[in-house]
């Protein structure tokens, strides 16, 4: 088993880097591949059975994109062919049609047609529970920016909490085997089945690590959010 | 203008009845002259000395040691000792220093600012000195990440152009603030203490040329001397250079110039010498002596919300701020816990507890935080309290913290039921900034216990 992540350097925020540590827990005989901004991505000329990228800093994600764009037909083709991918928090924009910063439009990889408008004024914090086939998936946002268009490949089905945009019934993007998602930290930590779900895609039955522990919190937790029914937060909650 | 003296006058008046009835410490007169007046900064006059203390961590720690300071040095201060640094504290500050005529009242004034807004008073204020402690990472919902609030106090001092800046040169994230303000920095050599790889790095980029950074020695976090091997950005040189910290006799050597000056620390931990030197080096820019400023440190001390400590049977019971949702200020605090040899105990009340408890759903900072230095051999165990124990079991686990070390309650006042008092030097309580009472609660019901065991 091989997992690539790519630009840890850059993405190293919001406990996003734990859902490695759990797949590292998990997948002891995994091996792990770190790409860093200035070497051509590993997946695109080897077999990996997961590409994992997390959030970042506004002006991090402009550079992502910048190192990614010369590999965007490759990225397209790799996407095409089933590779695993996985991306969370904001770097679901690498790979959206471009993002509005006030007048400065920043274009992105242009892989799906959606655009994202960054608000600095106003953060975006709330809670989230959503419907992904059988699987209920929590988690958290809190972001500068909201996403616009018509979303061909949505990942989850809003429950409660905020989608692409405050209007939005969809979150995330979910094409074949490529995922990705506004909810950032710990996602797979958070949502055990869904992580399981992801280890099959790759091809592996393993079982997560503190398996038990990671249902009963969250267990704990989607029953919370469902009973509370509150999901907006201000910056204090 | 018929505004501003509309609201000057009815929220002097609403402190004045505030101070009568002993709430003097509330923030809501300033609260009123904003509501009143939204350029009430641009307007209400400042004293002759105005001291603006930003960053991440530290910020109420070094307000309160300058002010004590200045009172020492015979000068009268308005300084809002509750940690009030949102806009409507600040508001209420400067409502103190001045009279109902809109003049200057008190000699100086020191204003805890918050990062985030600083770009919204600080242009009116032109603070004369501004203090940046440090820039780490803090609340997600909030502050986001530290290069936002980069951009948030440059943007400030860019329109105070006038504002001495102290910086901490060991910070490469704050020590490229004010590039055009006139700048004063402050360093610490390389302490040779054991350094604890944080999970947490801010500094993973070199932000001119996107290199991976260096470092020639690391305090702790992202804290030390840095360069980058490509573009040969490194530490700015110190004006006020920690040669030296004896954290047994609490001084703090600083080379000054050719010169090197000893001082009195207020506290055995690293991030406490960092806030310390902060000061030396604004009060050195302010031309107070050594001696004197020696002499003003020896008489500070840290406010009693952050630490305290009693002895209850030969163990020391202490309380200790490691603030939830702040991922660096509860990791500097893990590693100290690690790095102080005592046998201890500890006590986690972390939920960030407000009115809507949804806020304590917000987990993510506890996987940015490095709970992996708690698993110590000198920490025997840990009893969490609160709503998010599973959260925090599950962490726990993952820092590959053995199981039966950990005790997980729901509540807090249970948490002194489960400790083991018979092998044990020091119990820390580490609370919340917002579970400062409930906090030194249970510190006391541990106290109880204690002696009641051994009667």
């Amino acid at each position: 088993m091989k997992i690539e992540v790519l630009f840890p350097e850059l993405s190293n925020i919001f406990g996003d880097f734990s859902n490695i540590k759990l797949l590292k827990e998990s997948l002891k005989d995994a091996e792990f591949v770190y790409t860093n901004n200035f070497d051509r991505p590993y997946f695109l000329d080897n077999k990996v059975d997961l590409v994992y990228i997390g959030s970042m800093p506004e002006s991090k994600q402009e550079l992502a994109i910048k190192r990614l764009m010369p590999y965007k037909e490759e990225i397209r083709a790799a996407i095409e062919n089933d590779v695993v991918m996985l991306a969370t928090g904001n770097s679901l924009e690498i790979f959206i049609s471009h993002i509005m910063d006030g007048e400065n439009r920043i274009d992105a990889l242009g892989l799906y047609d959606l655009y994202a408008v960054r608000d600095y004024v106003n953060r975006h914090n709330s809670h989230f529970v959503g419907d992904f086939e059988d699987i209920k998936i929590v988690g958290y946002k809190s972001q500068f920016t909201m996403c616009y268009g018509e979303n061909k490949h949505p990942f989850i089905n809003v429950v409660g909490g905020c989608g692409l945009n405050l209007n939005s019934k969809q979150e995330g993007i979910r094409y074949r085997n490529f995922f990705a998602t506004y909810l950032l930290g710990p996602f797979l930590v958070l949502n055990p089945y869904f992580t399981k779900y992801l280890l099959r895609t790759m091809g592996c039955d393993n079982a997560i690590a503190f398996e038990k522990q990671a249902i009963d919190a969250y267990n704990h937790r989607l029953d919370e959010l469902i009973k509370k029914g509150r999901f907006l937060m201000g910056e204090h909650g | 203008m018929l505004r501003f003296w509309i609201a000057l006058w009815a929220s002097k008046l609403c402190l004045f009845i505030f101070k009568l009835t002993g709430h003097e410490r509330d923030d809501r007169p300033g609260m009123l002259a904003l509501r009143m007046c939204k350029d009430f900064f641009k307007y209400v006059a400042t004293p002759k000395l105005t001291i603006a203390v930003t960053g991440t961590n530290g910020k109420s720690t070094v307000s309160s040691i300058i002010n004590n300071v200045l009172v020492r040095e015979g000068m009268t201060t308005s300084y809002n000792d509750w940690g009030a640094n949102h806009r409507p504290g600040q508001a209420r500050c400067l409502l103190n220093a001045v009279n109902i005529f809109n003049r200057p009242n008190k000699d100086a004034a020191i204003l805890e600012t918050d990062e985030m807004t600083s770009p919204m008073n600080v242009p009116y204020i032109k603070p004369d000195y501004m203090v940046v402690t440090n820039l780490e990472r803090d609340s997600i919902r909030r502050n986001a990440h530290p290069e936002y609030i980069f951009s948030c106090i440059e943007k400030a001092l860019k329109n105070s152009p006038n504002t001495k800046v102290i910086l901490n040169a060991n910070d490469p994230i704050s020590c490229f603030l004010g590039e055009n303000n006139e700048r004063a920095y402050f360093g610490v050599a390389d302490t040779k203490a054991e350094h604890f790889e944080s999970g947490i790095n801010d500094f993973s980029v070199c932000p001119k040329c996107y290199s991976i950074p260096k470092y020639n020695f690391k305090h702790y976090g992202h804290f030390g001397d840095f360069y980058c091997p490509e573009c040969g950005l490194k530490t700015p040189e110190c004006d006020y250079f920690a040669t030296d910290i004896d954290f047994e006799n609490r001084t703090i050597t600083v080379r000054e110039g050719e010169n090197n000056y000893k001082y009195p620390i207020v506290s055995d931990t690293l991030f406490n010498a960092f806030n310390v030197l902060s000061i030396i080096a604004l009060f050195r820019q302010m031309g107070i002596s050594p001696e004197k400023l020696s002499e003003h440190l020896s008489n500070s001390i840290i406010p009693v919300s952050r630490e305290s400590c009693t002895e209850v049977n030969g163990i020391k019971l202490y309380t200790f701020v490691a603030k939830g949702q702040n991922v660096s200020a509860a990791s500097a605090v893990f590693e100290y816990m690690a790095k102080e040899p005592s046998k201890k105990e500890l006590v986690l009340l972390l939920d960030e507890v407000y009115s809507n408890t949804t806020a304590t759903e917000t987990v993510t900072w506890i996987y940015e935080s490095d709970f992996e230095f708690l698993n110590s051999e000198n920490i025997t165990k840990i009893v969490i309290a609160g709503d998010r124990i599973l959260d925090y079991k599950l962490r726990l686990m993952f820092a590959g913290i053995p199981e039966e070390k950990v005790v997980c309650v729901k509540d807090k006042f249970e948490a002194p039921d489960h400790l083991d008092f018979s092998d044990v030097e020091r119990i820390y309580v580490l609370h919340d900034v917002d579970s400062i009472t409930t906090g030194r609660k249970v510190r006391d019901a541990i106290g109880e216990r204690i002696k009641r065991e051994c009667e």
